[in-house]
Protein backbone atom coordinates (compact mmCIF):
# COMPACT_ATOMS: atom_id res chain seq x y z
CA UNK A 1 0.00 0.00 0.00
CA UNK A 2 1.48 3.34 -1.03
CA UNK A 3 0.76 6.94 -0.06
CA UNK A 4 -1.20 6.07 3.02
CA UNK A 5 -2.10 9.18 5.01
CA UNK A 6 -0.06 8.61 8.17
CA UNK A 7 -1.08 11.99 9.62
CA UNK A 8 -4.74 10.97 9.44
CA UNK A 9 -4.20 7.63 11.17
CA UNK A 10 -1.87 9.16 13.79
CA UNK A 11 -4.65 11.63 14.55
CA UNK A 12 -7.09 8.73 14.92
CA UNK A 13 -4.64 7.13 17.36
CA UNK A 14 -4.20 10.45 19.26
CA UNK A 15 -0.47 10.54 18.62
CA UNK A 16 1.20 13.80 17.57
CA UNK A 17 3.66 13.21 14.71
CA UNK A 18 6.00 16.07 13.85
CA UNK A 19 7.01 17.03 10.32
CA UNK A 20 10.50 15.72 11.09
CA UNK A 21 9.22 12.32 12.25
CA UNK A 22 6.70 11.86 9.45
CA UNK A 23 9.01 10.56 6.68
CA UNK A 24 10.38 7.77 8.91
CA UNK A 25 6.90 6.71 10.06
CA UNK A 26 5.73 6.84 6.44
CA UNK A 27 8.57 4.66 5.19
CA UNK A 28 8.50 2.14 8.04
CA UNK A 29 4.74 1.69 8.11
CA UNK A 30 4.50 1.35 4.32
CA UNK A 31 7.23 -1.29 4.52
CA UNK A 32 5.32 -3.15 7.24
CA UNK A 33 2.06 -3.01 5.26
CA UNK A 34 3.87 -4.27 2.19
CA UNK A 35 5.10 -7.27 4.19
CA UNK A 36 1.47 -7.91 5.20
CA UNK A 37 0.51 -7.95 1.53
CA UNK A 38 1.38 -11.63 1.09
CA UNK A 39 -1.49 -12.72 3.31
CA UNK A 40 -4.13 -14.72 1.41
CA UNK A 41 -7.79 -13.93 1.87
CA UNK A 42 -8.44 -17.26 3.64
CA UNK A 43 -11.98 -16.92 2.27
CA UNK A 44 -12.61 -20.64 2.73
CA UNK A 45 -12.49 -20.13 6.50
CA UNK A 46 -15.64 -19.74 8.50
CA UNK A 47 -15.20 -18.05 11.86
CA UNK A 48 -17.02 -19.99 14.55
CA UNK A 49 -17.55 -19.17 18.18
CA UNK A 50 -15.68 -21.44 20.56
CA UNK A 51 -18.41 -23.00 22.66
CA UNK A 52 -16.12 -25.33 24.59
CA UNK A 53 -15.22 -22.78 27.25
CA UNK A 54 -18.05 -20.27 27.61
CA UNK A 55 -17.28 -17.20 29.68
CA UNK A 56 -18.73 -17.52 33.16
CA UNK A 57 -19.84 -14.11 34.32
CA UNK A 58 -19.53 -13.28 38.01
CA UNK A 59 -22.41 -11.91 40.03
CA UNK A 60 -22.78 -8.15 39.88
CA UNK A 61 -22.08 -7.22 43.48
CA UNK A 62 -21.31 -3.85 45.04
CA UNK A 63 -17.90 -3.90 46.70
CA UNK A 64 -15.14 -1.53 47.71
CA UNK A 65 -12.17 -1.96 45.43
CA UNK A 66 -9.96 1.09 45.87
CA UNK A 67 -10.13 4.21 47.98
CA UNK A 68 -10.19 7.66 46.40
CA UNK A 69 -6.66 8.25 47.72
CA UNK A 70 -5.37 5.06 46.12
CA UNK A 71 -6.85 5.95 42.75
CA UNK A 72 -5.65 9.55 42.83
CA UNK A 73 -2.14 8.55 43.91
CA UNK A 74 -1.18 7.82 40.28
CA UNK A 75 -2.92 10.84 38.72
CA UNK A 76 -0.34 13.13 37.12
CA UNK A 77 -2.18 16.27 38.29
CA UNK A 78 -4.80 16.59 41.00
CA UNK A 79 -6.40 19.16 43.24
CA UNK A 80 -8.97 18.94 46.05
CA UNK A 81 -9.57 15.23 45.48
CA UNK A 82 -10.15 15.70 41.73
CA UNK A 83 -8.07 15.01 38.62
CA UNK A 84 -7.07 18.26 36.88
CA UNK A 85 -7.35 18.44 33.08
CA UNK A 86 -7.13 21.35 30.61
CA UNK A 87 -10.22 23.52 30.30
CA UNK A 88 -12.76 21.86 27.98
CA UNK A 89 -15.72 24.29 28.20
CA UNK A 90 -15.46 28.00 27.29
CA UNK B 1 11.70 -19.18 51.29
CA UNK B 2 11.81 -19.49 47.50
CA UNK B 3 12.61 -16.33 45.58
CA UNK B 4 10.78 -15.40 42.40
CA UNK B 5 11.62 -12.59 40.00
CA UNK B 6 8.67 -10.85 38.34
CA UNK B 7 8.81 -8.95 35.06
CA UNK B 8 7.96 -5.30 35.46
CA UNK B 9 4.70 -5.52 33.52
CA UNK B 10 3.06 -7.62 36.27
CA UNK B 11 1.54 -5.39 38.96
CA UNK B 12 2.83 -5.44 42.53
CA UNK B 13 0.92 -3.15 44.90
CA UNK B 14 2.87 -0.02 45.77
CA UNK B 15 5.96 -0.99 43.75
CA UNK B 16 7.08 0.71 40.57
CA UNK B 17 5.70 -1.26 37.62
CA UNK B 18 6.97 0.53 34.53
CA UNK B 19 6.90 -1.89 31.58
CA UNK B 20 10.26 -0.28 30.78
CA UNK B 21 8.30 2.69 29.41
CA UNK B 22 8.44 6.43 30.06
CA UNK B 23 4.63 6.26 29.95
CA UNK B 24 4.58 4.35 33.25
CA UNK B 25 7.85 5.58 34.75
CA UNK B 26 6.13 6.61 38.02
CA UNK B 27 3.31 4.06 38.09
CA UNK B 28 2.74 2.28 41.40
CA UNK B 29 -0.28 -0.04 41.07
CA UNK B 30 -2.91 0.14 43.82
CA UNK B 31 -3.36 -3.63 43.57
CA UNK B 32 -1.50 -6.91 43.12
CA UNK B 33 -1.82 -9.03 40.01
CA UNK B 34 -3.70 -12.24 40.87
CA UNK B 35 -0.54 -14.28 40.30
CA UNK B 36 1.32 -12.12 42.84
CA UNK B 37 -1.39 -12.75 45.47
CA UNK B 38 -1.20 -16.49 44.75
CA UNK B 39 2.59 -16.51 45.08
CA UNK B 40 2.44 -14.61 48.37
CA UNK B 41 -0.13 -17.11 49.69
CA UNK B 42 2.25 -19.94 48.71
CA UNK B 43 5.10 -18.22 50.65
CA UNK B 44 7.21 -17.11 47.70
CA UNK B 45 9.51 -14.11 48.16
CA UNK B 46 8.46 -11.88 45.26
CA UNK B 47 10.95 -9.49 43.66
CA UNK B 48 9.57 -7.13 41.02
CA UNK B 49 11.05 -5.01 38.29
CA UNK B 50 12.94 -7.48 36.12
CA UNK B 51 13.19 -6.47 32.45
CA UNK B 52 13.67 -10.01 31.11
CA UNK B 53 14.70 -9.35 27.57
CA UNK B 54 16.76 -11.94 25.76
CA UNK B 55 20.02 -10.31 26.89
CA UNK B 56 19.21 -10.26 30.60
CA UNK B 57 19.30 -12.96 33.24
CA UNK B 58 17.62 -13.62 36.57
CA UNK B 59 19.08 -14.07 40.02
CA UNK B 60 16.24 -16.06 41.57
CA UNK B 61 14.90 -19.61 41.87
CA UNK B 62 11.88 -18.89 39.66
CA UNK B 63 10.52 -16.18 37.39
CA UNK B 64 7.27 -14.98 35.90
CA UNK B 65 7.43 -13.26 32.53
CA UNK B 66 4.79 -12.06 30.10
CA UNK B 67 4.92 -14.13 26.92
CA UNK B 68 4.31 -11.86 23.95
CA UNK B 69 5.35 -13.55 20.70
CA UNK B 70 7.34 -16.14 22.61
CA UNK B 71 9.44 -13.71 24.63
CA UNK B 72 9.46 -15.90 27.76
CA UNK B 73 10.37 -19.01 25.79
CA UNK B 74 13.22 -17.25 23.98
CA UNK B 75 14.42 -15.74 27.27
CA UNK B 76 14.45 -19.24 28.75
CA UNK B 77 16.32 -20.67 25.79
CA UNK B 78 18.97 -17.92 25.96
CA UNK B 79 19.49 -18.64 29.67
CA UNK B 80 19.28 -22.47 29.59
CA UNK B 81 16.04 -22.33 31.55
CA UNK B 82 12.60 -23.90 31.06
CA UNK B 83 9.53 -21.75 30.24
CA UNK B 84 5.87 -22.65 29.89
CA UNK B 85 3.38 -20.70 27.80
CA UNK B 86 0.21 -21.86 29.57
CA UNK B 87 -3.11 -22.67 27.96
CA UNK B 88 -5.01 -19.43 27.34
CA UNK B 89 -7.48 -19.07 30.19
CA UNK B 90 -5.60 -21.22 32.71
CA UNK B 91 -3.65 -18.36 34.35
CA UNK B 92 -5.29 -15.08 35.32
CA UNK B 93 -4.09 -12.03 33.42
CA UNK B 94 -5.54 -9.66 36.04
CA UNK B 95 -2.72 -7.21 36.77
CA UNK B 96 -0.72 -8.07 33.66
CA UNK B 97 -0.08 -4.92 31.63
CA UNK B 98 -0.31 -6.26 28.13
CA UNK B 99 -0.56 -4.78 24.64
CA UNK B 100 -2.37 -7.76 23.06
CA UNK B 101 -4.80 -9.45 25.47
CA UNK B 102 -5.88 -12.30 23.19
CA UNK B 103 -2.26 -13.35 22.58
CA UNK B 104 -0.32 -12.69 25.76
CA UNK B 105 -0.04 -14.91 28.82
CA UNK B 106 1.98 -15.00 32.04
CA UNK B 107 4.70 -17.63 31.74
CA UNK B 108 6.32 -19.51 34.61
CA UNK B 109 10.09 -19.96 34.22
CA UNK B 110 12.43 -22.19 36.21
CA UNK B 111 15.69 -24.06 36.15
CA UNK B 112 14.03 -27.48 35.82
CA UNK B 113 10.76 -28.87 34.49
CA UNK B 114 9.79 -29.65 38.09
CA UNK B 115 10.30 -25.98 39.04
CA UNK B 116 7.99 -24.88 36.24
CA UNK B 117 5.36 -27.52 37.08
CA UNK B 118 5.44 -26.43 40.73
CA UNK B 119 5.10 -22.76 39.82
CA UNK B 120 2.29 -23.42 37.33
CA UNK B 121 0.44 -25.44 39.99
CA UNK B 122 0.52 -22.32 42.20
CA UNK B 123 -0.61 -19.71 39.65
CA UNK B 124 -3.19 -21.55 37.53
CA UNK B 125 -6.92 -21.45 38.13
CA UNK B 126 -10.10 -19.54 37.51
CA UNK B 127 -10.20 -15.90 38.59
CA UNK B 128 -13.37 -13.81 38.81
CA UNK B 129 -11.33 -10.74 37.87
CA UNK B 130 -10.32 -12.24 34.51
CA UNK B 131 -13.41 -13.46 32.67
CA UNK B 132 -11.29 -15.37 30.15
CA UNK B 133 -10.07 -17.79 32.83
CA UNK B 134 -11.65 -21.22 32.76
CA UNK B 135 -13.18 -23.05 35.70
CA UNK B 136 -11.96 -26.66 35.83
CA UNK B 137 -10.02 -29.03 38.03
CA UNK B 138 -6.33 -28.23 37.85
CA UNK B 139 -4.27 -31.12 39.27
CA UNK B 140 -0.93 -30.89 41.06
CA UNK B 141 1.32 -30.93 38.02
CA UNK B 142 4.35 -32.29 39.90
CA UNK B 143 2.77 -35.63 40.74
CA UNK B 144 3.07 -37.44 37.40
CA UNK B 145 6.22 -35.82 36.07
CA UNK B 146 8.28 -38.99 35.93
CA UNK B 147 5.64 -41.22 34.36
CA UNK B 148 7.29 -40.87 30.97
CA UNK B 149 5.55 -40.73 27.61
CA UNK B 150 5.17 -44.39 26.77
CA UNK B 151 2.50 -44.85 24.13
CA UNK B 152 2.46 -41.16 23.28
CA UNK B 153 2.56 -40.23 19.61
CA UNK B 154 4.97 -37.36 19.02
CA UNK B 155 4.49 -35.17 15.99
CA UNK B 156 7.63 -33.51 14.77
CA UNK B 157 7.75 -30.30 12.77
CA UNK B 158 11.48 -30.52 12.18
CA UNK B 159 12.62 -30.92 8.61
CA UNK B 160 15.85 -32.62 9.57
CA UNK B 161 16.11 -36.14 10.95
CA UNK B 162 15.00 -36.49 14.53
CA UNK B 163 18.29 -37.88 15.79
CA UNK B 164 20.03 -34.57 15.04
CA UNK B 165 17.72 -32.59 17.31
CA UNK B 166 19.10 -31.67 20.73
CA UNK B 167 22.63 -32.51 19.63
CA UNK B 168 21.76 -36.17 19.35
CA UNK B 169 20.30 -36.25 22.86
CA UNK B 170 16.74 -36.78 21.69
CA UNK B 171 15.17 -39.47 23.85
CA UNK B 172 14.01 -42.70 22.25
CA UNK B 173 10.44 -42.03 21.22
CA UNK B 174 8.12 -44.91 20.56
CA UNK B 175 6.33 -43.33 17.70
CA UNK B 176 6.94 -40.12 15.81
CA UNK B 177 5.17 -38.77 12.79
CA UNK B 178 5.99 -35.74 10.65
CA UNK B 179 3.64 -32.81 11.15
CA UNK B 180 3.03 -29.87 8.85
CA UNK B 181 0.83 -26.83 9.21
CA UNK B 182 0.14 -25.82 5.59
CA UNK B 183 -0.35 -22.16 6.60
CA UNK B 184 2.67 -21.89 8.94
CA UNK B 185 4.39 -19.44 6.55
CA UNK B 186 1.67 -16.88 7.35
CA UNK B 187 1.79 -17.27 11.14
CA UNK B 188 4.13 -14.34 11.85
CA UNK B 189 2.13 -11.95 9.66
CA UNK B 190 -1.18 -13.07 11.17
CA UNK B 191 0.31 -12.58 14.62
CA UNK B 192 1.68 -9.11 13.86
CA UNK B 193 -1.57 -7.78 12.41
CA UNK B 194 -3.65 -9.01 15.35
CA UNK B 195 -1.04 -7.80 17.86
CA UNK B 196 -0.89 -4.31 16.31
CA UNK B 197 -4.68 -4.05 16.10
CA UNK B 198 -5.04 -5.02 19.76
CA UNK B 199 -2.19 -2.67 20.71
CA UNK B 200 -4.01 0.23 19.01
CA UNK B 201 -7.16 -0.56 20.98
CA UNK B 202 -5.66 -1.61 24.29
CA UNK B 203 -3.16 1.21 24.71
CA UNK B 204 -5.87 3.85 24.19
CA UNK B 205 -6.09 4.07 27.98
CA UNK B 206 -2.73 5.83 28.15
CA UNK B 207 -4.02 9.37 27.78
CA UNK B 208 -2.23 11.24 30.59
CA UNK B 209 -5.38 11.73 32.66
CA UNK B 210 -5.74 9.16 35.44
CA UNK B 211 -2.28 7.64 35.64
CA UNK B 212 1.05 7.52 33.88
CA UNK B 213 3.01 10.19 32.05
CA UNK B 214 1.41 13.53 31.16
CA UNK B 215 2.83 16.05 28.70
CA UNK B 216 3.41 19.55 30.06
CA UNK B 217 3.01 20.87 26.54
CA UNK B 218 -0.77 21.01 26.04
CA UNK B 219 -3.36 23.78 26.10
CA UNK B 220 -6.39 21.66 25.12
CA UNK B 221 -7.60 18.17 26.00
CA UNK B 222 -6.89 16.94 22.46
CA UNK B 223 -3.33 18.28 22.65
CA UNK B 224 -2.92 16.66 26.03
CA UNK B 225 -3.80 13.23 24.59
CA UNK B 226 -1.70 13.62 21.46
CA UNK B 227 1.41 15.07 23.09
CA UNK B 228 1.27 12.73 26.08
CA UNK B 229 1.20 9.71 23.77
CA UNK B 230 3.81 11.19 21.41
CA UNK B 231 6.23 11.83 24.28
CA UNK B 232 5.37 8.86 26.51
CA UNK B 233 5.48 5.99 23.98
CA UNK B 234 8.65 4.87 22.22
CA UNK B 235 8.94 4.88 18.42
CA UNK B 236 8.19 1.19 17.92
CA UNK B 237 5.07 1.32 20.08
CA UNK B 238 3.79 4.37 18.20
CA UNK B 239 4.49 2.67 14.88
CA UNK B 240 2.56 -0.40 16.02
CA UNK B 241 -0.38 1.67 17.25
CA UNK B 242 -0.64 3.65 13.99
CA UNK B 243 -0.29 0.45 11.93
CA UNK B 244 -3.03 -1.10 14.07
CA UNK B 245 -5.28 1.88 13.36
CA UNK B 246 -4.74 1.32 9.64
CA UNK B 247 -5.33 -2.44 9.90
CA UNK B 248 -8.67 -1.85 11.65
CA UNK B 249 -9.87 1.09 9.56
CA UNK B 250 -13.03 0.84 7.48
CA UNK B 251 -11.25 1.00 4.12
CA UNK B 252 -8.40 -1.35 5.03
CA UNK B 253 -9.60 -3.96 7.48
CA UNK B 254 -10.65 -6.37 4.72
CA UNK B 255 -7.00 -6.36 3.59
CA UNK B 256 -5.46 -6.84 7.02
CA UNK B 257 -7.46 -7.50 10.19
CA UNK B 258 -10.25 -9.59 8.66
CA UNK B 259 -7.73 -11.74 6.81
CA UNK B 260 -5.61 -12.14 9.94
CA UNK B 261 -8.61 -13.28 11.98
CA UNK B 262 -9.48 -15.87 9.33
CA UNK B 263 -5.80 -16.87 9.11
CA UNK B 264 -5.77 -17.41 12.86
CA UNK B 265 -8.84 -19.64 12.61
CA UNK B 266 -7.17 -21.58 9.79
CA UNK B 267 -4.01 -22.13 11.84
CA UNK B 268 -6.15 -23.27 14.80
CA UNK B 269 -7.94 -25.80 12.55
CA UNK B 270 -4.65 -27.03 11.12
CA UNK B 271 -3.20 -27.50 14.59
CA UNK B 272 -6.37 -29.34 15.69
CA UNK B 273 -5.87 -31.61 12.71
CA UNK B 274 -2.25 -32.22 13.73
CA UNK B 275 -3.43 -33.14 17.22
CA UNK B 276 -5.86 -35.63 15.71
CA UNK B 277 -2.74 -37.54 14.60
CA UNK B 278 -0.37 -36.88 17.51
CA UNK B 279 -0.49 -36.19 21.26
CA UNK B 280 2.26 -33.57 21.40
CA UNK B 281 4.29 -31.79 18.72
CA UNK B 282 7.96 -30.85 18.91
CA UNK B 283 8.98 -27.80 16.91
CA UNK B 284 11.85 -25.38 16.43
CA UNK B 285 11.74 -22.17 18.48
CA UNK B 286 11.76 -20.02 15.35
CA UNK B 287 9.54 -16.99 14.72
CA UNK B 288 6.74 -18.90 13.00
CA UNK B 289 6.42 -21.79 15.43
CA UNK B 290 6.90 -19.60 18.51
CA UNK B 291 3.75 -17.58 17.79
CA UNK B 292 1.56 -20.64 17.12
CA UNK B 293 0.79 -21.28 20.84
CA UNK B 294 -0.08 -17.58 21.30
CA UNK B 295 -2.38 -17.60 18.26
CA UNK B 296 -4.10 -20.89 19.09
CA UNK B 297 -4.21 -20.68 22.89
CA UNK B 298 -2.45 -24.04 23.21
CA UNK B 299 0.23 -24.60 25.86
CA UNK B 300 3.90 -24.87 24.90
CA UNK B 301 7.11 -25.43 26.77
CA UNK B 302 10.65 -24.44 25.83
CA UNK B 303 13.12 -27.09 26.92
CA UNK B 304 16.57 -28.00 25.64
CA UNK B 305 16.36 -25.49 22.80
CA UNK B 306 13.16 -26.85 21.30
CA UNK B 307 9.45 -26.25 21.82
CA UNK B 308 6.79 -28.82 22.67
CA UNK B 309 3.15 -27.93 21.99
CA UNK B 310 0.15 -29.82 23.37
CA UNK B 311 -3.64 -29.47 23.07
CA UNK B 312 -5.35 -26.97 25.38
CA UNK B 313 -5.26 -27.88 29.07
CA UNK B 314 -2.80 -30.73 28.46
CA UNK B 315 -0.06 -29.25 30.63
CA UNK B 316 0.31 -32.51 32.57
CA UNK B 317 1.28 -34.37 29.39
CA UNK B 318 3.44 -31.43 28.30
CA UNK B 319 5.44 -31.55 31.54
CA UNK B 320 5.93 -35.32 31.20
CA UNK B 321 7.24 -34.90 27.64
CA UNK B 322 9.52 -32.04 28.72
CA UNK B 323 10.79 -34.09 31.64
CA UNK B 324 11.61 -36.95 29.26
CA UNK B 325 13.71 -34.59 27.14
CA UNK B 326 15.31 -33.08 30.24
CA UNK B 327 16.43 -36.55 31.38
CA UNK B 328 17.73 -37.40 27.91
CA UNK B 329 19.76 -34.18 28.05
CA UNK B 330 21.52 -35.45 31.15
CA UNK B 331 19.58 -33.70 33.91
CA UNK B 332 18.18 -36.84 35.52
CA UNK B 333 18.35 -35.49 39.08
CA UNK B 334 16.41 -32.30 38.44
Amino acid sequence: MKNIDITYFAKLAHIAVSAEELPKFQQDIEQTLESFGNLPEFDDVKIEIDTTNPIRLRDDKVAQTFTQEEILANAPKQSGGCIVIPKTVE
Amino acid sequence: MKTISIKDDICIKGELTTCGSKMLANFKPPYNATVVDKLAAACFNVIGGNTMDENSSIDADFALCSDHAGLARRFAMANSLIALKPTYGSVSRYGLITPAPSLDQISPIGKTVRDVAELYSVICGMDERDSTTVERDYPNFCENLDKGIEGIIVGTAFCRPQQNILGGKMPPLQKTIPIELPSIEYASTVFQIIAYAETFSNLARYDGIKFGYRSENAATLAELYENTRAEGFGYDTKKQIITGAIALSRDNRHLYYDRAIRGRAKLCAELDNAFAQSDVIITPLDDSWTVIPNLTGCPAIAVGGIQIIAPKFSEELLFRAARTIEIAGGDSNA
